[in-house]
């Protein structure tokens, strides 16, 4: 078929219509149903690092089973809030987190919690994929072993299921035990660390800009993956890439740099709005590349 | 040059090494006797070598025994726990103990360490406090800053996001160095070990002065005992003739057994590298 002269990439011209079709059409079948629980919530964030205020006063909510995309230009705090989400910036020597937030209503940072217990429920992929320097089995299987799962056939199963999951189990099945997870491709080794994180059963997958190190089919791949998650999964995912945004996130949300050098939320919006016809300037700027 | 160096060197050690066996016709076999009877003023000699590489192999064993879990658990407290401050002092402080003269290991094993075993544990069988064991902790002492700085390099090398991985899988940070971190150094940490155990295998000056130097096979940690090094100082001055020669053999074997620890840190690696 052939695509008219000049048309917009966003017109449905492809055989399969693309998740910001469907969004527009079936709110109640994508993330964007208005009665789904709210799972994660940030109040009022501000996230230093020693005296440097990297990301401040972030509000914002996630739905069960949505993904939200974060956008926005290099440094703007993007990746800082969802680091929040897994207290995995308290990592960072220095830094200290403002305000309140939320997993299932209950506070993240409260002096009862566990860090450990937050991070088994919210999952985290990297940036670079990095599998552990073992075999796919005990890539997948190292959360659950860890957990204390012993017992060899429900690992098994896990193991299965998580790659299944994944949708590695077919390119990998004859190698579980043979093959190290670094001899994989990057796509693949990708797909390895989100079946190592949905091993150990999170509601929440938080995705730190999962795709950058992986060329274009790959990313699709990952990119099918999140559509398909999605049903039983909560996902936040940072993203430099705005087409990847508008493909998967059913919300995206906008950050950038203040005058003060921190980060901060422009805007929220469903990620068809955020397209199409956002409410703030500098959303609009950014989304027609003509800033950042 | 050095290459030529290094060969002449070596030719040298085998050429003098088998002098025992090729001119003064001591059956090869004769130096695996447990009997050390070189002197030629006394009624037949025996150039039986097994005391002083059992000794060698003995001492050294108890030595990285005892030095590796302290030297491993040290690099890893280093490297995964302690505080950037604490980092700069220490580093510092192993070159330094690297660098303290044997002798000096030595003096301390003989005036605090020796008497110390005699006093206390004397009814253990530490009659007079030179033993096995006093040459084995003295060498644990000396080889402690080698496999430490080594292991804790090797720690360092595990990239950070291996750790971050396990932690965002809600590990504890005791499980994410136990099953991470540690598995993927293992092959540094024993290329460390060996790094130390030549060290060890090398070591005369420190170890003769508290070891007893008596050439029989080690069978109890607080008897003396004696080692290849050790022997050959201490012979090197009265030795003539035959028992020359048998030094040069003794030379030899030591460096055998130095040449099979290069290659298995070689091997090592190659491991390391393939990981």
């Amino acid at each position: 078929m052939n695509t008219p002269q000049g048309a917009s990439p966003v017109t449905a011209t492809r055989p399969t219509p693309t998740p910001l079709a469907i969004a527009s059409l079936q709110p109640e079948l994508t993330g964007l149903n208005p009665d789904a629980p709210v799972k994660l919530r940030a109040q009022d964030v501000s996230v230093r690092y020693g005296d440097r205020m990297a990301v401040r006063d972030v509000t914002l909510d996630v739905r069960e089973h949505s993904v939200m995309a974060f956008i926005g230009p290099s440094g703007c705090g993007k990746s800082t809030v969802l680091r929040c989400f897994d207290r995995m910036n308290d990592l960072i020597p220095g830094a200290a987190v403002e305000g309140r937030i939320e997993l299932d209503g209950e506070d993240v940072y409260a002096p009862s919690v566990l860090p450990v217990e937050v991070r088994r429920k919210v999952g985290l992929v990297f940036q670079r994929p990095n599998p552990f320097p073992m075999s796919i089995y005990e890539n997948v299987a190292f959360g659950p072993r860890r957990h204390g799962e012993q017992d060899k056939a429900r690992l098994d199963d896990v193991v299965e299921r998580a790659l299944r999951q994944a949708a590695l189990w077919d390119e990998v099945k004859d190698d579980l035990r043979k093959k190290s997870g670094l001899s994989l491709s990057g796509g693949q080794q990708q797909r390895l660390c989100i079946a190592r994180t949905l091993a150990t059963d999170p509601e929440v997958i938080l995705m730190d800009e999962p795709c950058s190190a992986l060329d274009p089919i790959a990313t699709l791949k990952i990119e099918e993956l999140i559509a398909q998650l999605k049903a039983d999964y909560t996902i936040v995912i940072v993203t430099h890439n705005m087409q990847q945004a508008a493909r998967v996130s059913d919300r995206t949300a906008f950050f950038t740099l203040g005058e003060d050098r921190a980060g901060y939320l422009v805007e929220l919006d469903e990620t068809l709005r955020i397209f199409t016809n956002p409410a703030n300037q500098l959303t609009e700027d950014y989304v027609s590349g003509r800033f950042g | 040059m050095v290459i030529a160096a290094v060969v002449l060197l070596l030719g040298f050690i085998v050429w003098r090494g088998v002098q025992l066996f090729v001119v003064s016709g001591v059956p090869v076999t004769q130096i695996l006797s447990p009997t050390w009877q070189p002197d030629p003023l006394s009624e037949g000699t025996t150039y039986g070598l097994l005391p002083f590489i059992a000794g060698t192999l003995a001492v050294m064993a108890v030595a990285a025994i005892v030095s590796t879990p302290l030297s491993v658990g040290l690099a890893l407290f280093m490297a995964e726990v302690a505080p950037t401050w604490a980092r700069r002092i220490a580093q510092p402080a192993m070159e330094v103990f690297v660098g303290i003269p044997s002798v000096v290991y030595g003096w301390l094993g003989l005036t605090i360490l020796v008497p110390f075993l005699r006093v206390h544990f004397g009814w253990l069988g530490f009659t007079t406090g030179f033993s096995w064991l006093a040459g084995s902790l003295v060498l644990a002492l000396m080889i402690l800053p080698t496999i430490t700085s080594i292991s804790y390099d090797a720690f360092v090398a595990v990239p950070a996001d291996m750790r971050s991985a396990s932690l965002a899988l809600g590990t504890t940070r005791w499980q994410a160095i136990r099953h991470v971190v540690l598995p993927t150094a293992a092959a540094g940490v024993a290329t460390a070990i060996v790094f130390g155990l030549t060290r060890a295998a090398g070591e005369a000056l420190a170890v003769q002065m508290v070891i007893g130097n008596s050439p029989i096979i080690p069978t109890s940690l607080a008897r003396p005992v004696t080692t290849l090094t050790s022997q050959i100082t201490l012979d090197m001055s009265d030795a003539t003739g035959t028992w020359n020669e048998a030094l040069w053999t003794m030379g030899l074997v030591l460096l055998l057994i130095s040449l099979a620890f290069v290659l298995l840190i070689r091997w090592l690696g190659r491991g390391r590298s393939r990981a």
